[in-house]
């Protein structure tokens, strides 16, 4: 077996920043995937959220020697692409309110369109009805809100790995992410009305 | 007893198993009592699980053949730049062009001036020079003296005996005037005597 698959990713940061471009790519191949869902969740898009996952690479790649094994690498990783996936939905809002001040007034209320993911199998569109209409709940949520309930609920991660990602208090991280639940099902309820 | 408000704000730490036991039991007593609070407990706990069930994406079989020439592409400008920085005409200060210029100006503009012969010719010599040479034909030839003391450089001479080098310093006394040696008023005669039959 690989060497590479036994070592931790902080590990395989300190082989990449000495010079072995194979830790690196053993970074890509663990991460690509939880990285391009935890994208996707944000902005809705797959193409844009693999190239958000790209970005982030690239980051890793150029500024290799800025991280310091003060936090865990997957905080560190996650704080990128968040980041960057906060552009980019910055980036749409400015564009959409530029186009919406030039539109009328009806389109306004125009649902966002959601990719198929092609992995849930068509004898399930109970759930996969269910699946958009969480999503569609998700990004009705405030951007704050968003981010934790990505991270917990989808991503999986412990509060105080979300608590370094958003560099906020322990105790903020969990009012906050209760307050996301809290509000996400309000959200799904006026969807569902 | 727990309240709706205060069982909506346990509801995470319930789940999350982040909980007392007392407000555990108070939260059990709540769900078991209030059929709203047990909906919207379920709902949340339903949400969640169909968030966990959600379908895993990939990346596309070109991302790492993309990400291998972004990173290449990175690697190249990185070195194109590198290169730049030794020697770039857009890191010269833009002040720098006006001032080349400007001196380049005023070069042109004194050659200009002196191919034009503004003032004198390059073949007749200035009227300083000219009135100095005048001078001697008004005037009769004068002795000449030093008027200051003359430093001149040092004189080395060996004697015989010691076969040692001896630098005198010829500085002319201030107070003293030395007549010029014989040597030195033939020369100086012989010069004008030269001068004379020249004109």
């Amino acid at each position: 077996m690989n060497e590479k698959f036994q070592l931790t990713d902080e590990e395989l940061i300190s082989r990449f920043q000495s010079g072995d471009e194979g830790a690196f790519e053993e970074i890509v191949n663990r991460y690509a995937d939880r990285l391009l869902n935890f994208a996707y969740r944000f902005v809705l898009d797959r193409e844009e959220a693999e190239d958000i996952v790209q970005d982030t690479f690239l980051k890793v790649y150029q500024n290799r020697h800025a991280y310091k094994e003060i936090a865990k690498f997957s905080t560190w990783i996650y704080t990128i692409t968040g980041n960057l996936a906060k552009t980019i939905l910055r980036k749409r809002r400015n564009r959409k309110m530029f186009f919406f001040s030039r539109t009328a007034p009806e389109d306004h209320d125009k649902e966002m369109e959601f990719p198929s993911t092609d992995r849930q199998p068509a004898s399930k569109l109970e759930g996969k009805i269910e699946e958009q209409m969480i999503q569609r709940a998700i990004v009705k949520l405030p951007e704050h809100f968003r981010t934790v309930i990505i991270l917990r609920d989808i991503q999986d991660l412990s509060y105080e790995e979300i608590s370094n990602i958003i560099d906020a208090p322990l105790g903020t991280v969990k009012s906050r992410i209760n307050r996301a639940r809290l509000k996400l099902q309000e959200e799904l309820e006026h969807l569902r009305e | 007893m727990m309240n709706c408000y205060q069982f909506r704000n346990f509801i995470s730490n319930f789940i999350d198993e982040d909980i007392s036991f007392k407000n555990r039991q108070d939260f059990k007593q709540h769900l078991a009592d209030c059929p709203n609070c047990q909906k919207m407990y379920d709902s949340v706990l339903a949400t969640r699980q169909n968030m966990h069930n959600f379908p895993q994406l990939s990346v596309s079989e070109n991302f790492k053949h993309n990400l291998r020439n972004r990173i290449l592409a990175d690697r190249i400008a990185v070195i194109q730049r590198s290169q730049q920085k030794s020697f770039s005409l857009n890191r010269v200060p833009s002040f720098a062009y006006g001032f080349a210029a400007a001196i380049i100006a005023v070069a042109a503009g004194f050659f200009i001036i002196q191919s034009q012969g503004g003032g004198n010719s390059p073949t007749t010599p200035p009227q300083v020079v000219q009135q100095q040479m005048a001078q001697p034909r008004a005037s009769q030839p004068q002795k000449i003296a030093p008027a200051t003391p003359v430093r001149t450089q040092p004189q080395t001479r060996y004697t015989a005996a010691q076969n040692q080098p001896v630098v005198t310093d010829t500085i002319a006394d201030e107070n003293t005037y030395r007549e010029p040696s014989n040597e030195y008023k033939q020369n100086y005669e012989d010069k004008i005597k030269t001068v004379k039959d020249q004109r």
